[in-house]
């Protein structure tokens, strides 16, 4: 049952006390017989091998009072009713008596004791008996250790002898045999069989009478004090004689057991058979599987006893589960398999056939059951169920994790694999602990550590890393500087290249008309928008135009929306006088009304009342009364009166206030617009509309050279006109050449390095 | 509080509904309203110039005073800028020393920083292709080269193709550029409708004090 080595000397466990060598049984109660063949169904019983006819059995003298008791209690008609409900099976027969019918050893009757043959009978017995006789005390002989250790290859134990005639041993019987011997086959005790004759009729001769044909099976205990009074007990006999201790047990027949020796290969397979005769509906097996309590021979019981274990005491079946693996040396207790059903045939109990070998089983909870004085109980039917069974194949029992549970305490103490009492919920635990304390592991850590640098960084002003002294921009703008330099100055230097001013456009020729068309000495309104930046090129390109207005005499009344627009138009009045030789120096010639504040607001206010709003000239004579009251503009009211308005601005919005502030009030007076070259598309369309709101449009350095090109005289723009010639495609040249090799120099070596990477 | 935001807002849209009427109804009184309106916005205007100087000036001058970083600069502006002052406010703004500053101080540094714009426009069209190898940067590039190389001769060599009235220049500035332009025109002008109309009806109160 627990699987552990024992001694091949030893019939019984040492350590659960599980028989052995199994004994040859009789026919056990009818009660039991009848309720095991209903319980077992014949679809379970195991397929059954042919073994070679089991020897003679034992003498009716031979026969232990138990076994006989058994006989009587029981009815071989129940026990043919455990698979199909034939006639009790053979294998309780142990000679070769017919089917159907019990071994003489195994019938005794109470009645018949005097027919029957006790070990201790007087009567002669025959040598069929003898060699029976000899077979079962032969294997109640405690095996030796060195015997145990021989592989299964030797001679099965003494009980299947092989000597015994086949015919006569039924055929279960005979399976059961060659079975176990080409199971665990052992060698025997080399008994003679004279001697254990001789020692069997020396009991005969000793035993008192009433011992002779007990009615009781005698135990152990009672032989052993026959024995030690007037016997020479041979020594075989004496160590089964001995009282049994723990672990020394004689080996008691498998279905004989109590429940709590019960090897658990049969338990396993009669609790399984009973889970399915439940299923089927019919009669557990329990109540066959454990005999009687009044039919339990005493020295069986006192082998139960002795065998229990003490409470707290852990049991060899659990021992053997800790060790992880079954001890393949191990006897392992009967189990019905193929072989033993075949032997058996279909005489076989139902109960019986139900062990199967494919069941493995621990150690039966039952079979912990080992303290002194606890009568074995009739398990429910559903505890049986529940048992493992133990597979009867010649493999390692099977060891559940569960099992290596012991119970410690109660009346299961012991014992393994048992339900535990309070479910694992119930079970008062203490509940675990959780640290409060925050589990950082070391990556996170660490990785904590570098977010807190880096928002610790983020509130700290990083110092600005200083830029290279001499960096490539540097010296690509000093490059262009110096080209751009080169080119404008060697004309200057050179002189005039004669480079041919361009073609006069028609917003050119248009302003060219109308100044032409204003009548000498004229008031004209000059409005100087334009930023000191501009002076440049505004300067140029309106030039020519003031240069013409000059020279036609007309009376410039300059006004600027900018604040630096009066001191502009003084330097650019100055600079024409300068450049083309004008006098145009007082108010007489020109009147410089400042600037005008409130942008559009203060725009159109002068527009529509402009001695209003700019009252006073800022080159007037404060002798006189005021240029609007005695000089040139006493004759203008509004601006309708002047005869041309020319806006030289550099700034789109501001071209834009004029025409759609000022535009509406001008009436028929023409505005003319010099503008740079970035404002010439957001004015265009007020030329270029209709009704026309720019009669003329002079854009750019270029329009201003155009302009020139139409006076009898060069101006400004002359001036410039060769340096920007050569400028203007200069840089050109640095704009395409520089392009391509700025992108030629990028994309090369990443090319480079994406080839070295795909290359990697 | 809400009363006086109720106050200026009702300002707001009378003055502002009355100079709009006045531009499409020839009234005399509403002419006269309107006239007077916008020549009060004069010295409104020139007042605020004057807030918007004294403010540079102190915070210059605080600049200046406290030591920071840079308070030379602030110092340099503060002297330019009360030397010009009584200068000009001395001998008029267009007195010679007056104009003196204006023609050897005032123009050169500005002429100076767009001679400065000029190199650095060269540079960035340049690096353009490098920073950005894209479609759009290519024809922008190229639209830019076109339209400097119809600007003046090459090197005193006139394309037929490229320069004149009906040349390359002339064609882009005339037609892609207007058309671009005039949509930017008319936007321009609804925004300002639509912004004047907001502050008419008082929706926008730039005014919120």
């Amino acid at each position: 049952m627990c699987g552990k080595p024992n001694p091949e000397e030893l019939d019984v466990c040492q350590f659960c006390q599980a028989r052995l060598k199994p004994l040859i049984i009789s026919q056990p109660p009818e009660s039991e017989s009848g309720e095991i063949s209903e319980s077992i169904p014949p679809k379970d019983i195991p397929p059954q091998k042919k073994t070679p006819e089991p020897k003679p059995s034992l003498p009716d003298w031979a026969q232990p009072d138990w076994l006989q008791s058994l006989r009587e209690g029981g009815d071989t008609s129940e026990l043919g009713e455990i698979g199909s409900g034939e006639e009790p099976s053979d294998w309780t027969e142990v000679e070769g008596g017919t089917e159907g019918t019990l071994p003489d050893w195994s019938e005794a009757e109470p009645g018949e004791e005097e027919q029957e043959q006790g070990p201790l009978d007087e009567e002669q017995p025959t040598e069929q008996e003898e060699a029976a006789a000899t077979d079962w005390l032969d294997s109640l002989r405690p095996r030796s250790s060195v015997e145990r250790e021989r592989p299964k290859t030797e001679q099965p134990p003494e009980w299947i002898s092989e000597n015994e005639p086949q015919e006569e041993a039924p055929e279960w019987l005979q399976n059961i045999r060659k079975r176990k011997q080409a199971e665990e086959p052992q060698t025997p005790p080399a008994v003679p069989d004279d001697e254990a004759a001789k020692f069997l009729d020396e009991i005969r001769t000793k035993l008192p009478s009433e011992d002779r044909t007990p009615t009781e099976p005698l135990g152990p205990a009672k032989i052993q004090h026959h024995l030690d009074e007037e016997i020479e007990v041979p020594d075989w006999l004496a160590d089964l004689a001995e009282t049994p201790s723990e672990g020394e047990l004689p080996e008691l027949p498998e279905w004989l057991k109590p429940e709590e020796t019960l090897p658990e290969e049969e338990i396993q397979a009669g609790l399984s058979a009973s889970l399915e005769a439940e299923a089927a509906g019919k009669e557990p097996l329990d109540s066959k599987l454990i005999p009687e309590q009044e039919e339990t021979p005493d020295w069986l019981a006192t082998l139960e006893e002795s065998a229990g274990l003490k409470q707290g005491e852990t049991s060899p079946a659990t021992e053997v589960a800790e060790t992880g693996e079954a001890d393949l040396k191990v006897v392992a207790p009967f189990t019905l398999d193929e072989e033993s059903a075949d032997m058996v045939g279909e005489d076989i109990p139902d109960w019986l056939k139900a062990v199967s070998p494919q069941e493995a089983s621990t150690e039966p909870g039952s079979a912990a059951e080992g303290e002194e004085g606890i009568a074995p109980a009739q398990l429910p039917t559903w505890l049986e169920a529940m048992r493992p069974v133990e597979a009867v194949a010649p493999s390692a029992p099977l060891f559940d994790e569960r099992d290596r549970i012991i119970e410690s305490s109660g009346p299961l103490a012991g014992l393994r694999g048992i339900l535990p009492a309070e479910p694992d919920v119930a079970r008062g635990k203490k509940p675990p602990t959780y640290s409060v304390k925050l589990q950082v592991t070391e990556s996170q850590q660490a990785h904590a550590v570098l977010l807190a640098e880096q928002i610790k960084s983020e509130g700290i002003a990083q110092p600005v890393p200083r830029p290279p002294a001499i960096s490539s921009q540097l010296i690509q703008r000093v490059a262009i500087f110096l080209v751009l330099l080169a080119t404008i100055l060697f004309p200057m230097l050179i002189g005039d290249m004669g480079i041919p001013i361009p073609e006069v456009p028609p917003a050119v020729d248009d302003a060219r008309n109308l100044v032409n068309a204003i009548p000498n000495g004229g008031s004209i309104l000059l409005a100087v928008d334009f930023q000191p930046g501009f002076s440049g090129e505004m300067e140029a390109s309106a030039s020519s135009v003031i240069d013409h207005l000059m020279i036609k005499g007309s009376y410039l009344t300059l006004v600027s929306t900018t604040t630096s627009g009066p001191a502009q138009a003084e330097h650019l009045i100055r600079s024409i006088n300068t450049l083309m030789g004008h006098h145009y120096q007082d108010i007489n010639q020109y009147a410089n009304l400042g600037y005008i504040a409130g942008g559009l607001t203060g725009l159109r206010s002068f527009a529509e009342t402009p001695k209003l709003v700019m009252p006073f000239a800022l080159n007037d004579d404060p002798a006189k009364k005021g240029f609007w009251v005695d000089g040139r503009l006493a004759n203008v009211k509004t601006l309708n009166d002047f005869k041309l308005a020319v806006v030289i601005t550099e700034s789109p919005d501001t071209a834009r206030a004029w025409i759609e502030q000022v535009g509406p009030i001008l009436g028929n007076v023409p505005l003319l617009l010099v503008v740079s070259a970035q404002a010439e598309p957001m004015v265009r369309p007020y030329y270029e509309g209709s009704p026309q709101q720019v009669k003329g449009l002079i854009a750019g350095l270029s329009d201003g050279a155009a302009y020139e090109g139409t006076m009898p005289r060069p101006s400004m723009a002359r001036r410039f006109w060769d340096a920007y010639s050569f400028g203007i495609p200069a840089a050109v040249l640095i704009i395409l050449i520089g392009s391509l090799i700025s992108v030629v120099a990028a994309y090369l070596p990443s090319r480079k390095q994406a080839k070295r990477e795909a290359s990697v | 509080m809400k009363i006086w935001a109720t106050i200026w807002a009702a300002i707001t849209i009378s003055i502002g509904l009355i100079v709009l009427v006045g531009y499409f109804i020839e009234l005399p009184i509403l002419s006269v309203v309107k006239q007077v309106l916008l020549q009060w916005s004069i010295p409104i205007a020139a007042v605020a110039l004057l807030v918007g100087i004294a403010n540079l000036f102190t915070v210059h001058w605080r600049k200046a005073s406290g030591g920071q970083k840079n308070s030379i600069y602030s110092a340099l502006l503060i002297f330019s800028l009360l030397a010009t002052v009584v200068v000009t406010g001395f001998f008029g703004p267009t007195a010679p020393w007056s104009l003196w500053i204006f023609n050897y101080i005032q123009i050169p540094v500005e002429a100076s920083l767009m001679a400065i714009l000029a190199v650095a426009l060269a540079l960035a069209a340049v690096r353009l292709l490098r920073k950005r190898l894209n479609l759009f940067s290519a024809i922008f590039l190229a639209t830019g080269v076109l339209m400097l190389l119809g600007t003046a001769p090459l090197f005193g060599i006139t394309l037929p193709g490229f320069h004149g009235p009906f040349g390359v220049r002339a064609m882009i500035a005339q037609i892609p550029a207007v058309a671009g332009a005039r949509g930017i025109l008319l936007g321009v002008a609804l925004g300002s409708v639509a912004t004047g109309l907001r502050i008419l009806m008082g929706v926008d109160r730039p005014y919120r004090g």
